[in-house]
């Protein structure tokens, strides 16, 4: 090609100009960088695109569950024991700003610190496991719950940037009767003791779930794919009279022992039906505000709840605390006795007291009654008459050296349910013991090591010198002689002192047994849900006594209100009417003030409800627990207290 | 025969390249479509009229074409004249806009702010301007030089220089992206025009090496290392660059054969891809139109610098040197875009020509394809 000729020649010079091959060669360029940027879309859109489209899912949607509204529980007569309460709750999202959070702390006369600590989502760090928050993340975080109408109505109408007012529901328990260890507690939704643990799954309902669909601004549309199912409202047999009742006059009790010197740390009542162990009421003291969890526990609060000085609130003691049966155990040494083949028409001496293998054994008082019956000896619960029982059962088994013993008052005791759990609705129930020879061995085997070093060292780290001395001399004999079943230990089983612990629960449905003539009914609280659903759990057997037997104990009973050690605590009640038939126990443990008990169960004739009232270092059965029975009876039978 | 096709009177009677401007309407018409779907839920959700943008962008793509139109009726004269003003006001616009004058949007001052909510991008006409002044320095004044005569030494040096100094100003916005689409417009043109290999090699070479040297020494922002980082490894920083690559990934990735359809994508419709209706359009063409829109993008996109190529093949020097530099211009900015929509170059920021809202970037490409289609006029 010239210089002076024109580009557009023939293409045949075209095609041999090497501008044209540089211009070719940029053509070659675009279609191959074209086809490249081709291939990788459609790799993008074929190869890959199921994986980018489950991380697109990720990112712009989101489940969310929508709570269903939890079951009420309810009373016999359809009274609210808890329920839900729509309360104003205060959120904060993660835009909210320093001055906002100011605004609120002013508006609400919270600490602004106390914002941000409900702010921080557990995990984080600075985040306190008491106040962090644990919901879903992304949520607006609850800073303020349970907030009144003005308040949260002012707080909405401020329009604080990402503060938001919203309505919650929060579990409430409305009834005058604080029943606070039998309804339990939530947290987190979930149900923590009591019938809101043991029923949780029913209450709870199941909860919904929606879509939530994002986008990069974070304006969330939901879309609900799955509607919430309420919670099933959870029938009891409980009276709120009742229990009202009971809760009354256990507190009452437990102040008059106080005023009398007694330390009286807490005390039980159990109100059950003796024909089919539906509870009527269960009263603990000392108790605590169901209501509290609803805003949340402090660390100095939930100390309080948990500590011995302030008498452990949270314990259940019904079902949850331990303690010898005392003399209310004698009823069942007159089944054993009668067992075992002694006379119930026979006559029986009450001594002052009584010498065992060089030990002397002393009535409650030292009183001596004289020859009489064994019913007698029941209804003025002579300890003599029943020390002498439990001697003979246990010469008769051998004594010290029994190869094959009957142990008639241990098997007894066991088989009216004493020393094992009852089964109730309840959760943490405690089972407590009623040993037998075999036991104690058993026991003896795995401590003696622990006594026979105490044997040798003492105890030193004991203050008190006296009681370092006689644990050191309890140490010694148990280290020589543990393992026996001695004659002191049958006499002290006899009278339902000793190593025998039961709750007041199991000495419910043992006198429940007596009562309905021998079932061993399963005591529970539930008795079904709205939906229908009946409970009605099987009795857990049959005592193997005689009825006859049963009607006797029963017969004996019922004259202890009127003649025997129940007879002042019921002076004046109409027991012509209404016969109760009752036993009253004063425990002894070493250390301690006495435990006072009161099993009884009513109308004695034809038994419908049986009543145990035990004060924790109380005094006597019959003058600090007595009342407290006969209360219950006044209420439950519409007797108007004289 | 080959005398007879070239006096064919058919040849003279078409009068441009119909293909050529089919792919740049095509482009337009698209880029209109997108934008209105990529904003309209936002306008909407704000309570704006919802064609806003797009309704500005028709007008960029009408005030585009007008000025493509003008530029296609000029002759060289008054393309020298165009150029040399053109390419002076894009200098004094540059300076306008690191002045206080200029406004800062993501990092880059970039924007003259004018009268009735626009804005001006000078950059945007530095690339077209610098491109015509190319291609009228390396060919010859009497327009009697052949394509295939080396460039005289003083014109190259020139282009050099006044490419070099548009280059330095963008740098300092900073609009790294700009940079390296004029530099390999003006590489393209010297290539075409027939400059020595050595030269070629030393200009990318030093080029590379000024880059690795920022890069090393820090005179980059912050941000343009992270865009670099971010290219080598997406997941790095999920919330920041890396997160802008991503969502275009996903977007593109949820797309299909067919396409979620005009403003159904959920990604894009959820304006996940930040810059969705400018640099990152191409991610709502990929959810909403599918893989068949979005080939049928790269298609037109590549069919159109293609029948440019072409135009160059049979333009004379002057022609074919403008029609390369457009070509290599509108290239690298599309390629590059659509690269790093597709996760495959790192993120420089650049729109897609003709597609991207953006009213200098729509006028300056139709420029372009103006100066292209009078090249292809036989």
């Amino acid at each position: 090609m010239t210089v002076d000729s024109p580009v557009r020649t023939t293409p045949t010079k075209t095609r041999r100009s090497p501008a044209h091959r540089r211009l070719r060669l940029l053509q070659v360029l675009i279609l191959a960088v074209g086809l490249t940027v081709a291939a990788r879309l459609v790799w993008i859109q074929t190869a890959q695109s199921s994986d980018l489209a489950l991380k697109a899912q990720a990112i712009q949607t989101d489940l969310v569950d929508l709570p269903a509204a939890r079951g009420d529980i309810v009373d016999r007569n359809g009274n609210l024991l808890a329920g839900n309460r729509t309360t104003f709750q205060v959120s904060a999202d993660e835009t909210v700003s320093q001055a906002a959070l100011q605004r609120l702390s002013q508006m609400s006369s919270v600490p602004v610190a106390d914002l941000q600590a409900r702010l921080l989502v557990c995990g984080q760090p600075g985040a306190q496991p008491g106040t962090c928050y644990r919901g879903q993340p992304g949520e607006p975080i609850p800073v303020l719950s349970d907030v009144s109408i003005p308040i949260a109505l002012s707080i909405d109408d401020a329009g604080l940037p990402g503060i938001s007012v919203s309505r919650a529901a929060v579990r409430d328990y409305p009834s005058k009767a604080n029943a606070a260890h039998l309804l339990g507690y939530l947290r987190e939704g979930a149900g923590q003791s009591g019938l809101e643990a043991q029923y949780d799954l029913m209450l709870q309902g199941e909860p919904g779930q929606a879509v939530r669909e994002l986008n990069r601004e974070g304006q969330p549309q939901r879309r609900t794919t799955k509607q919430p199912v309420a919670g099933q409202t959870l029938v009891t047999s409980l009276d709120i009279e009742t229990q009202k009742v009971a809760e009354r006059a256990l507190r009452k009790a437990v102040t008059g022992a106080r005023r009398e010197g007694y330390k009286a740390t807490g005390g039980s009542v159990v109100v059950m039906d003796a024909r089919n162990g539906q509870i009527r009421a269960m009263a603990s003291y000392p108790t605590y505000d169901p209501n509290i969890w609803a805003k949340g526990l402090s660390e100095a609060e939930y100390a309080d709840l948990t500590d011995k000085k302030s008498g452990q609130p949270l314990v259940f003691r019904p079902a949850q605390s331990v303690a010898p049966p005392a003399s209310t155990f004698k009823a069942f040494t007159t089944v054993a006795a009668s067992e075992a083949g002694f006379d119930l028409n026979g006559t029986y001496d009450c001594p002052a007291l009584l010498t065992v293998g060089g030990q002397t054994f002393t009535n409650y008082e030292t009183r001596a009654y004289g020859p009489m019956s064994l019913a007698r000896a029941l209804s003025v619960s002579c300890d003599t008459v029943f020390y002498r029982l439990g001697y003979k059962m246990w010469k008769r088994d051998g004594g010290l050296e029994a190869t094959q013993p009957e142990e008639h008052v241990v098997r007894t005791a066991r088989d009216f349910g004493l020393g094992s759990t009852t089964g109730v609705d309840l959760p943490g129930e405690s089972a407590g013991s009623v040993p037998d020879r075999e036991q104690v061995r058993s026991e003896f085997e795995q401590s003696r090591d622990d006594y026979c070093a105490r044997a040798r060292t003492g105890y030193p780290e004991e203050s008190n010198r006296a009681r370092a001395r006689l644990l050191k001399a309890y140490a010694r004999d148990y280290c020589r002689s543990g393992d026996q079943y001695r004659a002191g230990d049958a006499l002290n089983t006899a009278i339902g002192q000793g190593r025998s612990l039961v709750t007041p629960l199991q000495l419910a449905t043992a006198y429940a047994a007596i009562a309905n003539g021998g079932t061993r009914v399963t005591p529970h609280l539930a008795t079904g849900f709205e939906n229908g659903t009946t409970i009605d759990p099987a009795p857990r057997g049959t005592v193997s006594a005689r009825p006859a037997t049963l009607a006797y104990v029963r017969r004996a009973l019922a004259t202890t209100t009127v003649t025997g050690t129940a007879s002042g605590a019921f002076l004046g009640f109409p027991l012509d009417q209404y016969p109760v038939a009752a036993k009253t126990g004063t425990a002894e443990v070493a250390g301690k003030q006495s435990t006072s008990w009161f099993a009884s169960f009513a109308p004695a004739d034809d038994p419908e409800y049986v009543v145990v009232v035990n004060v924790d270092q109380g005094g006597l059965g019959a003058a600090t627990s007595g009342p407290v029975a006969r209360a219950v009876y006044e209420q439950m039978f519409g007797i108007a207290a004289p | 025969m080959t005398t007879f096709v070239t006096s064919r009177p058919a040849v003279t009677i078409r009068r441009f390249d119909h293909w050529l401007l089919a792919c740049a309407v095509s482009l337009s018409v698209i880029g209109v479509a997108m934008v209105y779907s990529t904003t309209w839920t936002r306008l909407v959700a704000d309570g704006d009229p919802g064609g806003y943008f797009a309704t500005r962008q028709a007008l960029f793509v009408v005030l585009g074409m007008i000025a493509a139109w003008i530029v296609y009726r000029l002759e060289r004269p008054a393309l020298i004249v165009l150029a040399a003003s053109g390419y002076g006001a894009s200098i004094l616009g540059l300076l306008a806009v690191l002045s206080p004058l200029g406004t800062t949007i993501n990092g880059t001052r970039a924007w003259l702010t004018l009268p009735g909510g626009f804005t001006l991008q000078p950059a945007e006409f530095a690339k077209v301007f610098t491109v015509l002044l190319a291609a009228l320095w390396l060919s010859d004044r009497q327009g009697a030089r052949g394509l295939d005569d080396p460039p005289e030494a003083r014109a190259v040096l020139g282009v050099l220089g006044a490419a070099g100094l548009v280059c330095a100003l963008l740098l300092l916005q900073p609009d790294l992206g700009s940079a390296i689409v004029i530099g390999a417009a003006v590489l393209g043109v010297l290539f075409v025009a027939g400059v020595r290999r050595r030269l070629l090699v030393i200009l990318l070479v030093g080029g590379a090496a000024a880059a690795v040297s920022a890069y090393v020494l820090g005179v980059l922002d912050a941000y343009q290392v992270a865009r670099f980082t971010a290219f080598l490894d997406p997941g790095a920083d999920p919330q920041g660059v890396g997160y802008n690559v991503q969502q275009a990934l996903i977007a593109i990735g949820t797309g299909g054969v067919s396409g979620q359809g005009l403003l159904s994508g959920v990604h894009t419709q959820g304006a996940f891809v930040p810059y969705q209706y400018t640099d990152f359009i191409f991610s709502a063409v990929g959810e909403e139109l599918g893989m068949l829109g979005g080939l049928l993008v790269i298609g037109l996109f590549v069919g159109l610098l293609y029948r440019a190529a072409t135009a160059a093949l049979h333009a004379d020097r002057f022609g074919a040197l403008l029609a390369t530099g457009v070509v290599c211009w509108l290239g690298a900015q599309g390629f590059e875009n659509l690269g790093m929509n597709l996760g495959l170059l790192p993120v420089t920021g650049v729109p897609l020509p003709l597609v991207s809202y953006g009213g200098s970037s729509v006028i300056a490409a139709w420029i372009g394809v103006g100066l292209v289609l009078k090249v292809s006029r036989r």
